[in-house]
């Protein structure tokens, strides 16, 4: 339900923050999710967050078809590597884990674009160094988001106290 | 422990092979067609967001015309409130009249009932003539009755029924020039006939040489008229004509209280 929820959310609020803000000011929604559901939940509900997320943006976006799917599903995975490694719990951590991961996307953005285009990623500096920011900065609300609606699925889980 | 790791390594297996799929697919037709497909099912957003653009560039204007209207609701509950006092005014004095014409033995009054007609169509060849109403012979139209018209607040005569048919009837205006009516003009009552010209001014005729009658003066049916009650204004003195040094009378000429061409509804009284 959560997972279904964090989909519907990523990609409804991602089309209308790109609709409503410039480029650079917008968060890249799927991305933050997918790396807070991989860091929360573990790397199979990152990825399959990651992948979905990713197919429903190539297929609003005229760029290439399956990449942001291979690199979201891709930083997924790599994500809910280091879960048990790095005690993500502070906002910093959450700030930074999204900045390096914003970092990554761009970097393998702009090698599929190279490799299955021929072409660079236009405005690279907004990939590059606005995005990253503007993406650590929304980072940690999602994080808080999805952990406080884990919190509200255990208490509704645990057994009532008699 | 062991089942999810596996699991993992096959998804991640299974998405890059996938998205990889979709990379090398050339971008062709039906890949175009297929997303824009996809784009269509998925994609709310380009409508919802013109329509919230248009909501919130019409909102100064209908928050301005909602004020307006507030403004005019206010303005005509006020009108209501003073028509009210002025209906119950006129029912107290109508009750005294009735029983004054009682004490004096003369003949009771009935109060007009009227039925509201649209106007249907005018003839070009006979613009100042004639007009259809929407109402006949069905709706209890009789020959000859009274046509009033309403603007700017004031009611006015417009002519009388001149032909019906089932579902129409025709209106004989008092601009055409077979059209006469009994009218009294100005403050002294003076009494004339006045007839039209076939244009847009009308004519009083046979009015007393003597009488003081101005420009401005208002024409009121009159109470010798056959067909129209008395008291409808009828227009006012427009010009007042020479005195024909032969002729034992004197004229004037009277514009019209209705203006014809904006004539939208007409009121058909239905007993005199």
């Amino acid at each position: 339900m959560i997972w279904f929820f964090g989909f519907v959310s990523a990609c409804f609020a991602h089309w209308w923050l790109v609709q409503m803000f410039p480029e650079s000011a917008a968060p890249h929604l799927p991305l933050i999710v997918t790396i807070a559901f991989s860091i929360v939940r573990g790397p199979v509900s990152g990825q399959c967050m990651g992948f979905f997320t990713g197919l429903f943006v190539d297929t609003l976006s005229v760029r290439l078809f399956g990449g942001q799917a291979l690199a979201l599903s891709a930083l997924g995975c790599l994500a809910g590597q280091f879960r048990k490694k790095i005690d993500f719990n502070s906002g910093l951590a959450q700030a930074l884990a999204i900045f390096t991961a914003s970092l990554a996307y761009a970097a393998a953005m702009e090698a599929l674009s190279l490799i299955f285009m021929n072409q660079t990623l236009s405005g690279a500096v907004t990939y590059f160094i606005g995005k990253p920011l503007t993406n650590a900065l929304a980072g940690p609300a999602v994080f808080a988001l999805l952990d406080k609606a884990a919190a509200s699925r255990r208490r509704r889980l645990l057994p009532r106290a008699q | 422990m062991n089942v999810e790791r596996r699991l993992e390594k096959v998804l991640l297996v299974v998405f890059t092979a996938v998205s990889l799929l979709f990379l090398s697919l050339p971008t062709a037709r039906s890949l175009q067609v297929f997303k824009l497909f996809l784009a269509y099912c998925f994609d709310p957003g380009p409508q919802l967001s013109a329509k919230a653009a248009e909501v919130l560039k019409a909102t100064p204007s209908n928050y301005l015309r909602l004020m307006t209207v507030d403004q005019t609701n206010r303005e005509l509950r006020l009108d209501a409130t003073t028509h009210r006092l002025k209906l119950q005014q006129a029912d107290a004095l109508l009750e005294e009249n009735r029983a004054l014409r009682h004490v004096l033995g003369l003949r009771e009054q009935g109060l007009w009932k009227f039925k509201i007609a649209g106007v249907l169509e005018r003839d070009a060849s006979d613009w100042f003539g004639s007009l259809v109403v929407d109402l006949g012979q069905e709706a209890a139209i009789a020959l000859n009755a009274p046509v009033l018209g309403e603007q700017g607040g004031e009611i006015g005569v417009v002519g009388r029924i001149l032909e019906l048919r089932p579902k129409t009837a025709r209106v004989l205006l008092i601009n055409d020039q077979l059209s006469s009516i009994a009218v009294m003009v100005g403050d002294s009552r003076q009494e004339g006939l006045l007839t039209g010209q076939g244009r847009r001014a009308l004519r009083v005729d046979f009015l007393n040489p003597e009488a003081p009658v101005a420009v401005g003066d208002r024409v009121l049916t009159s109470p010798t008229s056959a067909v129209f009650p008395p008291g409808n204004l009828v227009g006012a003195v427009r010009r007042v004509l020479p005195v024909d040094p032969y002729l034992p009378y004197q004229s004037v000429e009277v514009a019209p209280a209705m203006d014809i061409n904006n004539l939208k509804q007409v009121l058909i009284i239905e007993g005199k």
